[in-house]
C-alpha cells in the first residue's frame, strides 16, 4: 500500500519528470520512489550501475524490508537530500549554514524521538541491508546516544544479550571501576 | 477416556468454540501420522524463525484458552452445585462435567506441563517484538555503536557479556576509539587525604560531593602517589622520587611498572616528565637528578616504550638553578621546565624544553613582558592549557595567565586568562592551573589544597577548600583524558 503522504512529499521536492522506481516490501507494500532517493540505497545503485541496466520502471522486491521501515527510510533520505541541497546553496553564508544545520538537527531529533527501541533496531537492519551509509551512521549515533548513560541491564535488554558472567565476576568489574557506575540513569 | 485422547475423542468432550484448543492440541501433543506428518514437514521447511513465531502465538492462545476453559468450567461447576443443592441437578444434559473432569483435567495437566516447558525454552522470546523473536544486530554494527560511546560507558559495558568485554578491551578497539573520539572527556586526578580521586572537569565540584576514590592497584600503604604527568589517558606516577614508576590508565585500571632507572638516591632536585611523541609513536619518561655541589655530575635518563629500556642523557643537565622538584609540562612533543638561573629577574629566567623525539634539550623563548611596578612582579609556574604552553605572570593587582599561541614564536605570547588575587599575598607558586574546561573556564589548585574554577575575566565561579592534602613536595593533581589505551602499547 503506497504511502501517499510520502509520495506527495517526494513529488513536491522533485521535478515533474523525475524517474521513479517501484519498490515492493516483503509484507506487500508498494512504494514509488524517486530515482535520487532510490540511488541512496547502494544496494539498488550497484544493481543498476554495475549491471549496466537501464533505469526503467521495473518493480524491485526487497525481501528483508517491511512497509513501515521502508516508509521511514524514504522519509529520512528524502529530507537528507533536501538538507544537502540547502546546505550547498548556503555555502559561504555562515548564518544560512547554521540555520540549515539547526533545522536538520531538529528534524533528526524529532525523527529519532518517535522511534521505539524495537523500531530503531528494525530500521538499522533495513538500512544495513539497503546499504545507506548516511542514514546508518545517523541511526548508529542515535543508538549510542540512547544507551550511553543507561545501566548494564538496560543494554542487555536492548541488544537481547544473555549475561554469561558469574555474579562474582560481575561484582569484581563493578568494584574495580566503581566510578563508571555512578550517575547512571535509572531503568 | 485416555489423557492423550486422540483429537476426535477430545472434540466430543469439549463443546463449542474450543476448536482452537483442539487444533493446538494437535500441534503440541503427539501427532498422528500421515496427514499431520506432512504438515510437520512443511513447517520444518519454513525458516526456524517462523516456527518459533508460531509457537509463541499458539502458546499465547493456548494459555488464554485454557484460562477461559477453566473459568467456564468453574462457573458451570458452581452452578451445578447450587442446582444440586436445590435438587435441580442437570448433570447429565449440558456441560458433561464428570466425564470432562477426568479427561479434561488430565488433558489440562499435560498441557500445563507442555506450556511450562515451552515457556522455559522461549523465555527469552521478546513478546514485545512484533516479530515474536529477538532482533539481533550484526556485530559490526554493534562495534560501530560502541565506538561512539564515551569511555565511562564503555568501561561499564564491559559487564554486559563476555563477548562485549573482549571487544571493549581489545587494544585495536581502544586505538580506534581514541583516534575517532569527537570529544575526549577531561577528568581531574587529585591526590587527597582519602586517596586518589577522579572528577569530571565540566561538572561543578560541589555536585560531585562524593567523587569516587579510585582504586590504585599498586599503591602502598602510607605512600603518597606522586603524579608526574599524563597524556592520551595514561598517567605516570611515582611512589618515590626516582624509582617505582608506574604507567596507569585510571579509566580502565590497567597499569604497568617500569624498570628502575638505577639513578642514585642522593640528589638535590628531581625533574620528571612523561609524554607522547607522535612523530615516533612512542611514550617517554624522563628522570633527572641534580646534585650539589656543581662539581658532581647530574644524572638523567630517558625510558622509551619502544626501546623498553632506560638511556642516559649525556648533555643538557647543567645547573637547573632555582627550581623546585617539578614535573615537566608536555606541549608540542617536548617536556618543559621553568627555571631561574640567578637572581636577575630580567635575564635569568628560562624555559628549558626536552624534545622527546630527539631526546635533546633546547630553549623556549620567554614572553617579553615589562618588568616593574607597572609591569609584572614575577613569573611562575608553567602549565599546558588548551594545548598551549602557559606561564603565570603576576602583576601588582592581579595575575594573568599568558599562553604561547604559536609554539616557539616569542611574539605569540599573549594573555589568555585573568585571575584575581586571593586572600594570601600574590605569588604564582600558589596557583597550579590544571586545565581549561570546554567552556573556557580555568580549573586550578590553590595553595595545593583548594580546588577552584574561574572564568577568563578572573571571577571565581566556585572554590572548594581543603580538597587535597597539603604537602608541597608532592604534586597533587593533573588533568587526564579518558581513554581505553593500554599502558603497554603505542598507538599503532
Amino acid at each position: 500500500m503506497a504511502d501517499d503522504g510520502v509520495n506527495t512529499k517526494v513529488e513536491a521536492v522533485s521535478k515533474a519528470t523525475t524517474e521513479t522506481i517501484e519498490l515492493r516490501t516483503e509484507d506487500g507494500g508498494v512504494f514509488d520512489v524517486d530515482k535520487p532517493v532510490a540511488m541512496e540505497f547502494l544496494i539498488l545503485k550497484s544493481f543498476y550501475e554495475d549491471e549496466g541496466r537501464v533505469f526503467d520502471k521495473t518493480s524491485i522486491r526487497l525481501p528483508n524490508v517491511k512497509q513501515l521501515e521502508l516508509s521511514k527510510v524514504i522519509e529520512y533520505c528524502t529530507r537528507a537530500l533536501e538538507f544537502g541541497a540547502k546546505s550547498a546553496a548556503a555555502a559561504g553564508d555562515k548564518d544560512a549554514e547554521r540555520m540549515v544545520r539547526q533545522e536538520r538537527e531538529g528534524f533528526e531529533a524529532e525523527f529519532v524521538d518517535e522511534l521505539s527501541n524495537e523500531m530503531l533496531k528494525e530500521l538499522i537492519l533495513a538500512v544495513n541491508f539497503l546499504d545507506i551509509k548516511e542514514m546508518l551512521d545517523f541511526l548508529i549515533r542515535s543508538v549510542a546516544n540512547r544507551i550511553r548513560n543507561r545501566s548494564v541491564a538496560y543494554v542487555r535488554q536492548f541488544f537481547d544479550i544473555e549475561n554469561d558472567f558469574t555474579p562474582q565476576e560481575e561484582d569484581q568489574i563493578h568494584q574495580e571501576n566503581a566510578w563508571a557506575f555512578e550517575g547512571v540513569d535509572a531503568d | 477416556m485416555k489423557p492423550h485422547g486422540r483429537h476426535r475423542a477430545s472434540a466430543s468432550l469439549i463443546p463449542d468454540g474450543d476448536d482452537i484448543l483442539d487444533n493446538n492440541v494437535e500441534v503440541i501433543l503427539e501427532r498422528p501420522p500421515d496427514k499431520k506428518a506432512e504438515k510437520d514437514k512443511e513447517r520444518k521447511r519454513k525458516s526456524r524463525d517462523d516456527v518459533d513465531a508460531e509457537f509463541t502465538y499458539a502458546l499465547a492462545h493456548m494459555t488464554t484458552d485454557i484460562n477461559t476453559f477453566m473459568m467456564e468450567r468453574r462457573k458451570f461447576n458452581n452452578k451445578q452445585e447450587r442446582l444440586h443443592h436445590r435438587g435441580e441437578c442437570n448433570l447429565c444434559t449440558h456441560f458433561p462435567v464428570t466425564i470432562l473432569a477426568i479427561g479434561a483435567k488430565a488433558l489440562l495437566g499435560h498441557l500445563k506441563l507442555v506450556i511450562r516447558a515451552l515457556s522455559t525454552k522461549y523465555k527469552r522470546l521478546s513478546i514485545q517484538s512484533h516479530r515474536g523473536f529477538p532482533l539481533h544486530l550484526p556485530e559490526n554494527v554493534v562495534v560501530e555503536i560502541l565506538l561512539r560511546l564515551p569511555v565511562k560507558s564503555l568501561v561499564r559495558f564491559r559487564c554486559v557479556s563476555k563477548r562485549w568485554c573482549s571487544l571493549i578491551t581489545d587494544p585495536r578497539f581502544a586505538n580506534s576509539q581514541f583516534r575517532g573520539a569527537s570529544e575526549r572527556s577531561q577528568r581531574l586526578l587529585i591526590s587527597s587525604r582519602s586517596g586518589i580521586r577522579s572528577l569530571d572537569c565540566e561538572a561543578r565540584f560541589e555536585d560531585s560531593s562524593t567523587p569516587s576514590v579510585l582504586v590504585v592497584p599498586f599503591q602502598k600503604r602510607g605512600r603518597y602517589v606522586s603524579i608526574i604527568g599524563s597524556c592520551n589517558g595514561l598517567v605516570c606516577v611515582a611512589l618515590y622520587s626516582h624509582r617505582d614508576f608506574y604507567i596507569w590508565n585510571p579509566s580502565t585500571g590497567n597499569y604497568r611498572k617500569l624498570p628502575d632507572p638505577g639513578i642514585s638516591l642522593r640528589g638535590r632536585k628531581y625533574w620528571h616528565g612523561f609524554g607522547y611523541d607522535p612523530s615516533t609513536d612512542d611514550y617517554k619518561l624522563l628522570v633527572a637528578n641534580f646534585r650539589m655541589p656543581p662539581s658532581r655530575e647530574s644524572e638523567g635518563k630517558v625510558f622509551s616504550f619502544k626501546r623498553n629500556s632506560w638511556k642516559r642523557i649525556l648533555r643538557g643537565l647543567e645547573d637547573p638553578g632555582y627550581t623546585e622538584d617539578s614535573a615537566g609540562i608536555l606541549c608540542n612533543g617536548s617536556l618543559h621546565w621553568y627555571l631561574q638561573l640567578c637572581c636577575d629577574p630580567l635575564s635569568g629566567q628560562k624555559i628549558r624544553g626536552f624534545d622527546l623525539a630527539e631526546e635533546k634539550f633546547h630553549e623556549v623563548p620567554m614572553p617579553s613582558v615589562e618588568y616593574g611596578p607597572r609591569g609584572y612582579v614575577c613569573i611562575e609556574t608553567l602549565s599546558n592549557l588548551g594545548e598551549r604552553l602557559c606561564l603565570i605572570v603576576c602583576m601588582s593587582t592581579h595575575m594573568e595567565i599568558w599562553g604561547m599561541m604559536e609554539y616557539g614564536v616569542i611574539e605569540s605570547w599573549a594573555p589568555m586568562h585573568r585571575v584575581g588575587y586571593f586572600r594570601v599575598e600574590p605569588s604564582g607558586k600558589d596557583l597550579n592551573p590544571l586545565c581549561l574546561s570546554r567552556g573556557g573556564e580555568l580549573v586550578a589548585m590553590k595553595h595545593g589544597i583548594d580546588l577552584m574554577r574561574s572564568n577568563p575575566d578572573g571571577e571565581i565561579l566556585e572554590c572548594v577548600e581543603d580538597f587535597s592534602d597539603c604537602d608541597s613536595r608532592v604534586c597533587h593533581a593533573t588533568m587526564f583524558v579518558e581513554s581505553l589505551l593500554s599502558p603497554y602499547l603505542c598507538l599503532t
